[in-house]
């Protein structure tokens, strides 16, 4: 008897498992990309809608997250709606929100001080029913903060 | 935390209330005018204006001496009844804009509980200018100070000869010290009582037995100057005008645990909302009282963005203001109001036919709830403003409107981050028109390795003539890690006068 089954076999049987999983999961709204590559990989076709997303970069971006907030002001700029956005300082460029797609004047900007605060203020606005999204900064996201997060969210 | 009480004096408030009231068709300022009031059944001065005060004229004098010393004096008589309460009017005017605790100091000054509301202003010192600045606008002429005690305060505004007195932290004693007696608020005949041994400044009298002056004086130069010192404490009772909605309970029982606290304010709240809903009224901002057993009052603010009498989320909004609140030992009388409530009617939903209005009308208790929880500026939308600066081209626009469609310039990039100071570099690059070859940003140097530029940036000379001459270069550039950023030359690299040709960083691109 061979030990290691093929990887072709173990394939096959992760995608059974999978659709006995989803089969009685409900079915959860996405907000597709719109990028058919990307759509594909995710599951349900795009990203999960009432869920917690962390959007990170590396290096330098990791201290400055330029890049990580217009992607998220990206991601935002096709959802409906007002969106909250809490931060520990005012250093975001509206006009560049604006040229990724997401007009200011649907932002609601909540300047929090600390991290703390910017957590205390996101599960707020999540909790808060008609917010097409919030988005949070923050350096570092412990297990209990992301927890909480995704439960209000 | 300790007390903070600012004391404010009019020295000339019923000349200056009777100048205000007749406008432009007040006599000039120089023409000696005299207030009339009467002394048993004597017509004597009560009050003068400053033109008056030169002529060398006495309070108590009698009218007819004075008019006769004095050729052209203007005589008034004195409305000590209207003056009360025009002065309950500037301390519901001071409630509004300083503290929710405001009451009048009869006949001449006004005194504010200022603990915890002097941040709002920067410090203790820009709210007493802000507060003089605002009373001279209107014709008062004021001098005030701010002390640890309401009567310290009083004193100091009344005697210490500065029109504005920021007494620090625990530093009361040594300004009281040399202040005359009759700065303790007591009645004349006890100060000239004081005066037979010799007591003749407020250090005197601290500096004796205690015992023996109030066998001699009675309690109340020992109450006074206790209260002076902050040792006693003095509650300061809240003007409120008379049809502002409020509800109040007095406890049987002095209660102090959050938990209770929190119970019975929700309870109020709901009493409150329910009185708001008869006038058909919303609030626009409630204030609490809580009267502590040791003869204290404090106090806390709630500001909404609409107007709401909600009571569920007034209720939540209040008990978050709770932990600031310290109850001592008890508090056995707590009272709620909503001064300034404007018409708020029913209204009859929009059916969700997509308006977008509905959905910024929602979202105005979270807004309240994020202001209470972070401040009042910290919660905000942005909006363009009309500028080429990019530090001038966005504007803060409260948070429950939605502001006008922006317009910025779509086809220059625009970096995510930015700096509002922007930081200094230290650049290697060729004048006048290149961009840098490196740059050193914080410590770190990177080498450029792309660069596009310069967007050119002029100033704005209508808003002030330094600006006439001054331009600025941007320009965006890319490191070896593939990094852009936002940087610019403050001046055009020629001439002298467009800038001081040093490199800054502005933003991080994304």
């Amino acid at each position: 008897m061979s030990p290691t089954p093929s990887p072709a076999a173990l394939d096959a049987l992760r995608r059974k498992v999978r659709a006995l999983e989803t089969q009685d999961r409900v079915t959860r709204a996405v907000l597709p990309f719109g990028v058919p590559p990307l759509d594909a990989r995710l599951p349900g076709g795009g990203l999960a809608l009432g869920a917690l997303h962390e959007v990170a970069g590396g290096a330098d971006e990791a201290l400055y997250g330029a890049t990580a907030a217009r992607f998220a002001a990206g991601v935002l700029a096709r959802a409906q709606g007002e969106v909250l956005w809490c931060r520990r300082q005012a250093d975001l460029f509206a006009p560049s929100l604006a040229q990724a797609g997401l007009p200011p004047e649907r932002v609601i900007f909540a300047d929090a001080g600390d991290e703390a605060g910017v957590l205390a203020a996101m599960e707020e606005g999540l909790r808060w029913p008609g917010l097409a999204g919030v988005i949070g900064e923050v350096g570092k996201l412990s297990m209990t903060a992301s927890r909480r997060l995704q439960l209000a969210a | 935390m300790t007390q903070r009480v600012i004391s404010v004096f009019l020295p000339r408030w019923p000349t200056d209330r009777l100048a205000r009231m007749q406008g432009k068709a007040a006599p000039s300022p120089d023409i000696p005018i005299v207030m009339v009031g009467r002394v048993g059944r004597r017509r004597a001065v009560a009050h003068m204006n400053l033109a008056a005060a030169k002529t060398g004229l006495r309070l108590g004098q009698a009218v007819a001496h004075a008019t006769a010393l004095v050729p052209g004096l203007l005589l008034r008589d004195l409305d000590a009844e209207g003056d009360n309460a025009a002065l309950q009017r500037l301390a519901l005017w001071a409630q509004r804009l300083y503290s929710p605790t405001v009451a009048a100091d009869p006949p001449d000054g006004l005194v504010i509980d200022a603990t915890g509301c002097a941040h709002l202003f920067g410090d203790e010192e820009k709210m007493l200018i802000d507060l003089r600045r605002r009373l001279a606008k209107a014709g008062y002429a004021a001098t005030v100070a701010i002390a640890d005690s309401w009567g310290g305060a009083h004193a100091l505004a009344r005697y210490s000869r500065r029109s504005l007195f920021v007494v620090p932290q625990g530093g009361l004693g040594v300004q009281l010290k040399d202040l005359p007696v009759a700065a303790l608020r007591l009645p004349p005949e006890t100060v000239q009582a004081l005066a037979k041994p010799g007591f003749d400044t407020i250090g005197e009298l601290e500096a004796t037995a205690k015992g023996p002056l109030a066998h001699r004086f009675g309690l109340e130069p020992i109450r006074r100057l206790d209260q002076a010192h902050g040792r006693e404490r003095e509650p300061i009772e809240p003007v409120l005008a008379a049809d502002t909605p409020r509800a109040a309970k007095i406890f049987a029982e002095p209660i102090g645990a959050p938990e209770t606290m929190a119970r019975y304010l929700t309870e109020l709240t709901v009493e409150l909302c329910a009185t708001l809903e008869a006038l058909n009224l919303g609030a626009k901002s409630i204030d609490a009282w809580f009267y502590r057993v040791d003869n204290r009052i404090e106090s806390a603010r709630v500001g909404l963005s609409t107007p709401a009498r909600d009571a569920r989320r007034l209720a939540k909004l209040l008990c978050e203001k709770l932990e600031n609140v310290d109850p001592g030992f008890g508090v056995d009388k707590m009272v709620l109001a909503a001064p300034g409530a404007e018409p708020l009617a029913y209204r009859q939903d929009e059916a969700h036919l997509g308006s977008d209005n509905r959905a910024v009308a929602d979202l105005a208790g979270l807004i309240d709830t994020l202001r209470v929880r972070l401040g009042a500026d910290a919660v905000y939308r942005l909006t363009s403003a009309e500028s080429d600066i990019p530090e001038r081209s966005v504007r803060k626009t409260p948070a429950v409107e939605r502001p006008a469609a922006f317009s910025w310039p779509v086809d220059w990039p625009r970096p995510t981050r930015f700096f509002p100071r922007p930081e200094p570099i230290e650049t290697v690059a060729l004048l006048p028109d290149q961009p840098p070859a490196s740059f050193t940003w914080r410590g770190v140097r990177r080498r450029v390795r792309r660069a596009d530029g310069p967007e050119r940036v002029f100033g704005e000379w209508w808003k002030s003539d330094v600006e006439l001459a001054r331009s600025r270069d941007y320009f965006q550039v890319e490191d070896d890690g593939g990094e852009r950023y936002w940087i610019y030359r403050d001046g055009d690299g020629e001439d002298a006068a467009t800038g001081s040709q040093r490199w800054f960083m502005a933003g991080v691109f994304g």
